[in-house]
């Protein structure tokens, strides 16, 4: 600031004190006097005080972490050929604005501004492909999309029919709308759908606050908005954006389809939006969607994803049990009582729902029409294709359409009222199971929020009388098992509930043994089954499932081919490395067992981001001396990580994303003479290993000829894959990386990999952002391997390592300890800390045919953690 | 927990090195904490600059204390804290542009991963150099932009960590923002 302006603060602090522009302006001119230059210093502050900043908001509240999502423009500003005049509406993802069109005609629309610093190249790109479709659309229930663009800033907006009106919901509750005048409403709105369908445009987000009603002449008209956005602005919802955020473009997860909580853009068809329709039609009967907002906002986004790919919804009259206090408003608003709304959604309207919203679309109706058609035939009173119609329920159909009819066979009538008589009562009883059903599903999921807080023995509290329920008896007996395996009751209050739980193993165990019997290619049975025995403790039954499991999968028999594993149970172990506020991975061993890789991001002393750090001992026996850095030869001020090193522990092979390589990161090597000299300085492995998308996580083998690693490069079967580059001594070149093929890689993707020492079992994880896991894994990320019977065989299907080591959460970055006895791992926790964990290795040959094994486990107890960590 | 007492304590007492102890205590503690939210996954959920400012004082601190002259220096260092992380985020974002860098992400989420566009970085490195240069001219204004801005408090509670009135913060405020703004422009 220079000097001269001395006095530029008090005028400004005065000048802002004043009531309007024009007393400051004068005010400033006054003061300042012949001094233009101060005039203009504080001329130019008061600006600034008038005008929007970074600065109005938390740097982090505002998300500035994330983008900012300020817009800059206002009422007033011109943009294209539109004049904004007053906002009328702002979401997370969006501003819209009432703007005035001077040419070719004057009149008012609605501009859509969209906030996130989206590519706005692409979004107007994927508007433009659909611009015909969307211009044929003709339909008096569908609002039209005009243009789109991009403003002054580069965000992009799109311009549509000016909707005056409230969403859907807000309307039918507002008026107090009938369910028959909502379901009115509602075929207008599938009619509409049918109609964009057939002209080839999915919405993609059919939500409440998409579908507005604006009253005609005293009628309502339902229009739907924002047709051919969702997909122009929706196509970037990739697996790295979406981690982020996609809270702020999906808006409303709880009107999201399976498929596209898959996120995979080929999956997405007429359903999604008849499954979007089945939430809305849920929520205009129920006041409520299946799952809440606040529900799926509440969960991490696995398990969002999971809810709506698995959970089975309540059937809407079901929810209205649930609602307590609330469903006499609810009911209220739809102009009757608690008991008849109910009464007149069980049935017909459950039925229609739940067909909306079948997990698999190929159950869900074909097209919009049908579903308008069902709701038509409902309030005609006619049967529906939504349930399958049985005598009894035609015959129901039949007498509610001919009841004046009826009464002239006086026979009939003592017999169907005694029929309906019965009916009705049964209903009753039916009613009051269901509220006492509802009653006890709530019980289990506030058990289940107590376990995830680790308060066990409020859990067992919840659940003890639970434990027999018809309702939720194998739930409650499923978590209470979880908690006696987490940890043992002090005193001794379970002793009663053993009985009831082995019964409960012994039930599911004859379960799963059944439905073996039935199908005994279907792995997934044995890997329960061994679950139920791991439970009971029998190991030998355990470890037979698991080999049984393996040998399927694999088309190995494990009994003939050794380095196949078993773990014992993991214990989670502190570093006694002085603690780093990020994780620290191991990453490998010297063959010798006397040093460890670890890598680091930001630790003191090093180089900037991720670093290679190393451990090391002087022998196996004693503990691991402090980290010291590779140094600058190796690490760079970019990400250094995941090392692998060779045999001899003087070639060491590591990834990167330094300025200089290929694209992303590629992977370099260091080499030094002796295990004691310096690391020479890292050389980028060419462009015959590195592409110019990412390649990282290598794994040299044990006998130097062959490195494995991880590509993101184009052609292979997911995310990432996997690739071996060849050689026949250590002098040769490697050869043209080759893609492990298909019964390894998939489209789960694959990483961090690394190998046994005798290289036949390849250890991995599936990809912790891939939106589906591989299936049969034990939730999030699962350590997985493949083997081979020989260095010269190829790779078989990778089996999971099963659930003794994956937990429900993140376990990735498997390594085998140099002695071969323990494997390590890193495990996210559910506080979002994350631990390296390890687990003794039994390998399966040391078990005998009759399943009793001969390891002593006791040896490899958890007890000399010494040897690299501390608790 | 005791440890960011007494240096508080020591602040207060006026030793001048002990505020220098504070800083890389209050900023391993928020890199952690934010690096947990950002592990937690919360869907629709944007970090809260003075949630994560709160929470590391209890942790660090904890309750016994409540003297807001203590609360202020650990606010003031907390702010400088937010900042740098903050920033380092922006630099690295800013160098890490050329893709493929979603790899150690998987596992060590501190790096936030986005890609906000370079102006939005820019802009944000722009403050950055503006708030030096503020700095040198008026610690106490930069100290309140800090405070607000980095660690996301009421304008009260700016106040009362520096110790001043609230009139004078929303007038100090109100020239030091627009001074920014004008160095930025």
């Amino acid at each position: 600031m220079a000097k001269e302006h001395i006095n530029e603060e008090e005028i400004f602090k005065k000048a802002i004190q004043l009531a309007n522009r024009d007393e400051q302006a004068s005010y400033v001119k006054e003061t300042c006097g012949s001094d233009k230059e101060l005039l203009i210093a504080v001329e130019t502050l008061l600006k600034h005080h008038y005008s929007n900043s970074i600065l109005d908001s938390p740097a982090l509240g505002a998300g500035l972490f994330n983008e900012n999502n300020a817009i800059s423009e206002g009422p007033g500003t011109i943009i294209g050929r539109y004049k904004l005049l007053e906002k009328i509406g702002e979401g997370g993802m969006a501003v819209v604005y009432m703007a005035e069109q001077q040419e070719p005609i004057r009149r008012k629309v609605a501009l859509k501004i969209i906030k996130l610093g989206m590519d706005t190249k692409q979004v107007i790109a994927r508007f433009e492909a659909e611009r015909q479709a969307l211009a044929i659309m003709d339909h008096p229930n569908i609002a039209k999309v005009f243009d789109a663009g991009a403003t002054e800033t580069g965000r992009p907006y799109f311009v549509m029919e000016l909707v005056t009106g409230v969403s859907i919901t807000e309307y039918c509750d507002k008026n107090n709308l009938s369910t028959k005048e909502r379901l009115a409403l509602f075929i207008q709105i599938c009619n509409a759908v049918q109609h964009a369908h057939q002209k080839g445009i999915i919405h993609r987000d059919i939500k409440p606050s998409n579908v507005m009603v604006t009253n005609r002449d005293g009628t309502p008209v339902p229009k739907i908005i924002d047709f051919g956005i969702a997909k122009a602005t929706n196509q970037r919802l990739t697996e790295k954006t979406l981690f982020t955020r996609y809270a702020h473009i999906i808006g409303t997860p709880a009107y999201m389809s399976p498929e596209q909580a898959e996120l995979s853009e080929l999956g997405i068809d007429n359903r999604s939006d008849i499954y979007s329709l089945g939430v809305l039609l849920y929520e205009l009967l129920t006041g409520t969607p299946p799952f809440s907002d606040e529900q799926l906002h509440k969960a991490s986004y696995s398990e969002m994803q999971r809810i709506i790919r698995e959970d089975e919804p309540i059937r809407p009259s079901n929810k209205l049990n649930t609602l307590g206090p609330t469903l006499t408003d609810v009911a209220k608003h739809r102009g009757c009582t608690p008991d008849l709304l109910t009464k007149t959604i069980r049935g017909d309207l459950d039925w229609i729902v739940m067909k909306s919203l079948e997990k698999n679309r190929t159950q869900r109706y074909e097209a919009a029409e049908g579903l308008a058609l069902d709701i038509q035939r409902h309030l005609e009173h006619r049967p529906v294709m939504a349930h399958a119609p049985s005598t009894g329920y035609r015959l129901h159909k039949f007498l509610r359409r001919n009841r004046l009819q009826m009464s002239v066979a006086m026979a009939a009538v003592v017999l169907v009222g005694t029929i309906v008589g019965l009916l009705v009562w049964n209903r009753y009883q039916i009613r009051l199971a269901e509220a006492e059903g509802a009653r006890q599903v709530k019980a289990v999921s506030e058990a289940r929020k107590l376990f995830a807080k680790g308060d066990l023995v409020a859990t067992r509290n919840i659940l003890r009388p639970l434990l027999e329920s018809k309702h939720v008896g194998l739930e409650a007996r499923n978590l209470y098992a979880k908690t006696l395996y987490n940890g043992h009751d002090p005193d001794g209050a379970d002793k009663k509930i053993e009985a009831i739980m082995e019964n409960h193993y012994r039930e599911r165990i004859k379960y799963y043994t059944k439905k073996i019997a039935a199908n005994p290619e279907d792995t997934n049975n044995y890997l329960q089954r061994a679950q139920q025995y791991h439970y009971l403790h029998e190991d030998g039954n355990v470890y037979t499932d698991m080999s049984r499991y393996a040998t399927i999968v694999t088309g190995f028999d494990s009994k003939s081919t050794p380095a196949i594993f078993n773990f014992g149970e993991p214990v989670h172990i502190e570093p006694v490395i002085p603690p780093s506020p990020i994780f620290d991975a191991i990453e490998c061993f010297s063959y010798d067992g006397l040093e460890m890789y670890i890598s680091t991001r930001d630790r003191p002393g090093g180089y900037g981001d991720v670093d290679l750090w190393v451990l090391r001992r002087a022998s196996t026996n004693e503990d691991w001396g402090p980290p010291e850095n590779l140094g600058s030869n190796v690490n760079s001020s970019s990400e250094d990580s995941f090392s692998s090193l060779s045999n001899d522990g003087l070639t060491l092979y590591f990834n990167s994303n330094r300025p200089g390589g290929y694209g992303g990161f590629d992977l370099y090597k260091t080499m030094r003479l002796t295990t004691d000299a310096p690391w020479s300085p890292a050389e980028n492995l060419s462009s015959v290993i590195n592409s110019y998308s990412g390649d990282g996580d290598p794994w040299i083998s044990a006998d130097n000829r062959e490195l494995y690693f991880m590509s993101e490069r184009t052609g292979g079967y997911g995310s990432g894959d996997f690739y071996v580059a060849k050689r026949m001594t250590t002098s040769d070149q490697w050869s043209e990386p080759v893609n492990l093929g298909s019964v390894v890689n998939s489209k789960y993707g694959e990483y961090f990999l690394s190998l046994s020492l005798d290289g036949l079992v390849l250890l991995f994880c599936d990809h912790s952002r891939a939106t589906v896991s591989r299936p049969y894994g034990y939730g999030g990320p699962d350590m997985w391997m493949s083997r081979r019977a020989t260095t010269n065989d190829d790779w078989q299907s990778p089996v999971n390592l099963g659930p003794v080591v994956n937990g429900s959460g993140v376990d990735v970055v498997p390594r085998i300890s140099p002695d071969g006895s323990w494997l390590y791992f890193l495990r996210k926790n559910q506080d979002g800390t994350s631990h390296i964990w390890r687990a003794p290795i039994f390998p399966f040959g040391e078990f005998e045919e009759n399943n009793t094994t001969e390891v002593d486990r006791s040896s490899r107890e958890n007890t000399d953690r010494k040897e690299i960590f501390t608790e | 927990m005791a440890d960011v007492t007494r240096i508080l304590n020591a602040i207060e007492r006026g030793d001048p090195k002990a505020a220098e102890e504070l800083l890389p205590l209050v900023y391993d503690e928020l890199r952690h904490l934010a690096t947990r939210e950002m592990l937690q996954e919360p869907p629709g959920q944007t970090l809260q600059a003075t949630a994560l400012v709160h929470e590391a004082y209890l942790r660090l601190v904890g309750t016994e204390s409540q003297h807001w002259d203590n609360k202020g220096h650990f606010f003031k260092a907390a702010a400088e804290a937010m900042r740098r992380i903050l920033i380092e985020n922006a630099r690295r974002k800013r160098t890490n542009k050329r893709g493929g860098n979603q790899k150690r992400l998987e596992l060590d989420e501190s790096a936030v991963p986005t890609e906000g566009n370079c102006s939005e970085l820019d802009e944000i490195l722009a403050l950055d150099e503006a708030l030096v240069k503020l700095e040198a001219k008026d610690q106490m204004k930069a100290d309140l932009i800090k405070l607000r801005f980095y660690a996301g408090l009421t304008m009260e509670q700016s106040a009362k960590s520096l110790g001043i009135s609230l009139t004078t913060a929303k007038n100090h405020w109100a020239y030091a923002r627009a001074w920014l703004l004008r160095e930025i422009d």
